[in-house]
């Protein structure tokens, strides 16, 4: 156990995870801080979560506003790995706030939690290492074991919602006609909201059989994700089907989980240093070129 | 020593995260910690939902949205409206709220009303069930 928590990895690959999962960080609350400012701005509907539970009050929206701005600033400053010891858990702490806050209008989301999670393992992990600006270390502990934290960060996640469905409805879920009945209420309550609804939706609501095939599919790759923990390559045909089922989401409900269809949920299962590092060069080759 | 700390924190982090399975009732969601219970429950077709309807100079009715309640999400709309439409000074203030953002439109009045709609009639047969008005206000000019 303790040889495959610490199997070795490269710190570029870490590295390169602090990076690209940072860089989607950023660009989600830069991207929402005018939609953060408009929903804490709104009379009613605050029911604080997580760390918002700090605030038993709603903040002023100039006062989140301003926080969400600090957020982004301390995610780019943790993509650029400064000070990155001090600096990546107060980034974590802050993004946290954040998103908590956020989703205390109204209801809270399941579009974040990963991105949140992911951003707390790398923040306490050596993923400044190199590649950072700033002074390069090396870390006695290896830097294999925070892609098997977030690996296991990722399985819990679906292991949580496949438990959900048990709990909730038991072996019901799979007979086809709940899940028919979810895309139907969704996409009714889109449409009722003037929100055009899923591309797929009217044609496959009059197939139950094929929604019972993908009920027992969703269900399997919830409960059955800590394969991913096994060996990479079943990590990656898992990966590769929950893709395959956040995709379905889109087409069924036109609900859109960013971190997962953009594959960086899946990101601790791959060698991204290497297109990371051929982009560096081209880059370097790119320069060189130009200066002369 | 070190590698005593990273397995400690690691374990912390998963159990934590795994942490709602325990919580005795699946529908006490959290942020960021959840139990995920979106798309779990079984749900009868029939759906009773609260809504907002804009309200031509002509009398047509329009479908709102989730910008005009104060969100960009349909979900986090349909929450508002929802807790709104509990009370009938809630359901007053949100509706003034939407007439508010509805200026300078074609709608002369806002209505929150709530519908039981089954749903598959409504997206295949464009057939809606009753609904009620919870509450109405003007749009001013």
């Amino acid at each position: 156990m303790t040889r495959w928590f610490f199997a070795p990895a490269p710190a570029e690959r870490l590295a390169g995870l602090r990076i690209l999962v940072g860089l989607f960080a950023f660009g989600w609350v830069t991207a929402r801080l005018v939609e953060l400012h408009r929903v804490a701005s709104l009379p009613t509907g605050f029911h604080p979560y997580g760390l918002a539970r700090l605030a038993p009050e709603p903040l002023p929206p100039e006062v989140v506003l301003a926080i969400g701005i600090a957020t982004s600033v301390l995610m780019a400053l943790f993509v650029l790995g400064i000070a990155y010891r001090v600096l990546a858990p107060i980034a974590a702490i802050a993004l946290t706030f954040t998103l908590c806050y956020r989703n205390s209008w109204g209801m809270p989301f399941h579009t974040e939690n990963l991105l949140v999670l992911h951003v707390i393992a790398l923040a306490i992990a050596p993923a400044a290492d190199v590649w950072a600006l700033g002074r390069r270390r090396t870390s006695a502990t290896g830097y294999g074991w925070p892609l098997k934290l977030m690996l296991a960060l990722t399985a819990s996640t679906y292991v949580l919602a496949g438990i959900a469905k048990l709990r909730l409805s038991g072996v019901d879920w799979i007979d086809g006609e709940t899940l028919r009945n979810h895309i139907a209420i969704d996409n009714l309550r889109k449409q009722l909201f003037g929100d055009p609804i899923a591309p797929l939706a009217t044609t496959l609501l009059e197939h139950p059989g094929v929604l019972a095939v993908f009920s027992v599919a969703s269900i399997t790759l919830e409960l059955g994700s800590p394969v991913a923990l096994i060996s990479a390559r079943l990590g990656r045909w898992w990966a590769a089907g929950v893709w395959g089922f956040h995709v379905g989401v889109v087409l069924l409900m036109n609900i859109w989980f960013p971190y997962p269809l953009f594959g960086f949920a899946f990101l601790p299962l791959l060698p991204v240093e290497r297109p990371l590092a051929r982009m560096g060069r081209a880059l370097r080759e790119w320069r060189a070129r130009r200066s002369s | 020593m070190q590698k005593v700390l990273a397995a400690v924190a690691s374990c912390a982090l998963v159990l934590v995260t795994l942490s709602p399975v325990t919580r005795c009732n699946p529908y006490d969601d959290g942020f960021p910690l959840s139990t995920y219970p979106m798309f779990a429950s079984i749900r009868s077709i029939e759906h009773r939902m609260s809504y907002p309807l804009g309200v031509t100079r002509t009398g047509e009715r329009r479908l709102l949205s989730p910008h005009l309640v104060g969100s960009g999400e349909v979900m986090q709309a349909y929450r508002i409206v929802e807790q709104a439409a509990s009370s009938k000074a809630k359901a007053q203030a949100l509706c003034r709220a939407i007439a508010e953002r509805a200026r300078g439109s074609e709608l002369v009045a806002i209505r929150i009303v709530t519908g039981t709609h089954d749903a598959l009639a409504a997206l295949l047969d464009d057939k809606l069930g009753p609904e009620r008005e919870v509450t109405r206000c003007e749009v001013r000019p």
